[in-house]
């Protein structure tokens, strides 16, 4: 993790230690979402834990704090299968240097500072 | 949020269970009784989720309502015929488990309620405030669950 993030720095509060150390910045790399709507609103950026402010989950709190987004677009149309996200849309976006993500299994969560820079690179992608 | 759980009952029964409703504060989840080979076929992308759900092997089906973290499950039995094409995953979803952090997770126990077991609480709960009468009358001892 780069040492330059100051506290309120990023969009949203984070617990102690997030991002994690292996966190990375990325480097205008495409990635691809699933939004429920196109074009996205802010709403579709905002973590789990600002969507449901009060609820339990069953990982940890940075993670929850986390968006998901995926390098592979066969992996993100994937979850178009699943009833949970079946009437969305993939998104294509480019990744604005201030954000940090981290890898886990074939998602990489992002962490990021900004959700207007974010919105600005969108791009839609038809469902395959 | 993990889309796909295996739990597995008191007589180690495990079942798949997919997450179909996500809201604050609870989940829902439909879960299918799967052997081991077709569970191992599943996770070997063998065959596709809708089809788990489709053709179930022991013809039943139950949803589970998750509040908070995944740890005892109640299922509750629903019919078929009721199931909403809406809880349904799409066609081709086929999952090849690569390692513990692809996405599945596993509970701990579930517990089964029957149809009859939830009419037997159904009707507990009709009648509780005529045993709450009762258990306050000398010389009646009545439990109230």
């Amino acid at each position: 993790m780069t040492q330059k993030t100051k506290e309120g720095e990023w969009a949203e509060d984070l617990p102690h230690n997030c991002p994690p150390d292996a966190a990375i910045a990325p480097k205008s790399e495409t990635f691809y979402r699933l939004v429920k709507q196109f074009p996205p609103t802010e709403d579709d950026f905002y973590s789990h834990r600002k969507l449901y402010p009060r609820k339990r989950f069953n990982t940890n709190e940075c993670r929850i704090r986390s968006l998901s987004i995926f390098k592979s677009l066969d992996e993100c149309a994937k979850l178009l299968k699943l009833p949970l996200h079946k009437h969305k849309k993939i998104v294509q976006l480019i990744l604005p240097t201030e954000g940090l993500f981290y890898k886990r299994g074939t998602i990489r969560h992002i962490i990021h500072g900004g959700k207007k820079q974010l919105m600005t690179l969108f791009l839609i992608v038809r469902k395959l | 949020m993990p889309q796909l759980l295996v739990a597995s009952d008191q007589f180690n029964t495990q079942y798949l269970c997919l997450l179909v409703e996500c809201s604050e504060p609870n989940d829902k989840f439909l879960c299918v009784p799967v052997t081991p080979i077709r569970l191992k076929d599943f996770f070997s992308a063998l065959v596709e989720l809708r089809e788990i759900y489709e053709n179930p092997e022991s013809d039943e089906l139950f949803y589970a309502d998750v509040v908070g973290e995944i740890t005892d499950i109640q299922l509750i039995p629903i019919a078929r015929e009721s199931l909403s094409d809406k809880w349904m995953p799409e066609p081709d979803f086929y999952f090849k488990k690569e390692n513990r952090h692809e996405g599945i997770i596993e509970s701990r126990t579930v517990y089964q309620l029957s149809k009859e077991q939830i009419q037997d609480l159904l009707d507990l709960l009709k009648y509780k405030p005529l045993l709450e009468i009762l258990s306050k009358q000398p010389g009646i001892d009545v439990k109230i669950a």
